[in-house]
């Protein structure tokens, strides 16, 4: 089988040359992709067609979902992004007892970021980090706490609501 | 479905490495959450609508956290202050002791909260009524309860 040669990701600046100097002459999209095949400057056609736009000016595309097949629709919408700092907070509570502290305290940390930061933060405090019983209600960013537990919290163990008895 | 701490230690769903899971919960200050504890679902939906109606709050959704708690989430966002004073409204015109101790905690904390996740042999709470618009902080609420879940579900 014949070695086929491996198109570059990028266009070069000879390619983009050639590109607009066959638009400048009218030619058609398809007749610049065989001109340049035969120059041995072929290039993918979607790029070749976002440079032609570019060349001639053009906006992209309106109404981009419209014109895709259903079933490949959710590759082109793009996903809505949840801010931030939406105002809600995720509440991680229960009673904590720590080396130097070992009467249990009701201890709690909120956090707030996003579903990624979120989720490894609540795992980082699984993991045995505990509010400490000078300031057992910590609220703070989940990035900042990953970056820095021990800024938040110390080393501990979370523990059920123990059993008062008089 | 999420198992409670109990079926989920039973099936060997828990990590070992994990001593006790804390619990998880959602708390923000400008939605109206009332936590109705050792009340039937009648009453909790009689003060639920009563609310609703007096402070024009759009609609709720009813969760039941346990066989005699339900909480309340209603949908027209409104200011921390107005917020207290929705739950101290029907705290005191409930004469019930729970939701005033209830709004204390929230008080203090400086933040509103309801469970989210399993709490011991509790599972966590489910919908079981709604009522009027659902599009502001019911939505919103119910968006990140399924975020909290989907972290549970996750470990």
């Amino acid at each position: 089988m014949p070695k086929t040669k491996r198109k570059s990701k990028t266009i070069s600046p000879k390619t983009r040359w050639a590109i607009k100097a066959f638009v400048n002459q009218g030619y058609s999209a398809n007749k610049i992709q065989k001109k340049l095949q035969k120059q041995g400057l072929g290039i993918q056609r979607k790029k070749l067609l976002s440079e032609v736009r570019k060349i001639k000016g053009k906006k992209p595309k309106a109404n981009r979902q419209k014109y895709t097949p259903k079933k490949y629709r959710r590759r082109v919408t793009p996903k809505p992004r949840r801010p931030f700092y939406s105002g809600k907070h995720i509440a991680v509570y229960q009673y904590a007892k720590t080396w130097r502290h070992p009467k249990p305290y009701s201890a709690r940390f909120e956090f707030y970021g996003n579903g990624k930061y979120l989720a490894k933060a609540y795992i980082r405090v699984l993991r045995g980090i505990v509010p400490r019983f000078e300031d057992p209600f910590v609220e703070c960013s989940a990035r900042d706490f990953l970056n820095d537990p021990y800024k938040y919290g110390e080393k501990g163990v979370w523990i059920d609501k123990p059993e008062i008895s008089s | 479905m999420i198992l409670t701490s109990t079926a989920r230690r039973e099936f060997g769903l828990i990590n070992p490495k994990f001593q006790a899971n804390p619990i998880l919960g959602l708390s923000d200050r400008m939605t109206v959450k009332i936590d109705f504890d050792e009340t039937d679902f009648k009453s909790a939906k009689y003060w639920a609508e009563l609310t609703l109606e007096k402070f024009t709050l759009g609609g709720y959704v009813m969760l039941k956290s346990s066989k005699k708690c339900r909480h309340a989430v209603f949908d027209r966002y409104v200011s921390w202050e107005e917020n207290l004073s929705i739950i101290a409204w029907v705290a005191v015109l409930s004469k019930s002791v729970p939701l005033l101790r209830y709004l204390a905690m929230q008080c203090i904390k400086m933040s509103s909260a309801l469970r989210v996740s399993p709490k011991g042999d509790k599972p966590s709470p489910r919908i079981v009524y709604r009522f009027g618009c659902q599009d502001h902080a019911v939505k919103d609420f119910l968006e990140f309860r399924q975020l909290i879940k989907q972290i549970y579900r996750s470990l």
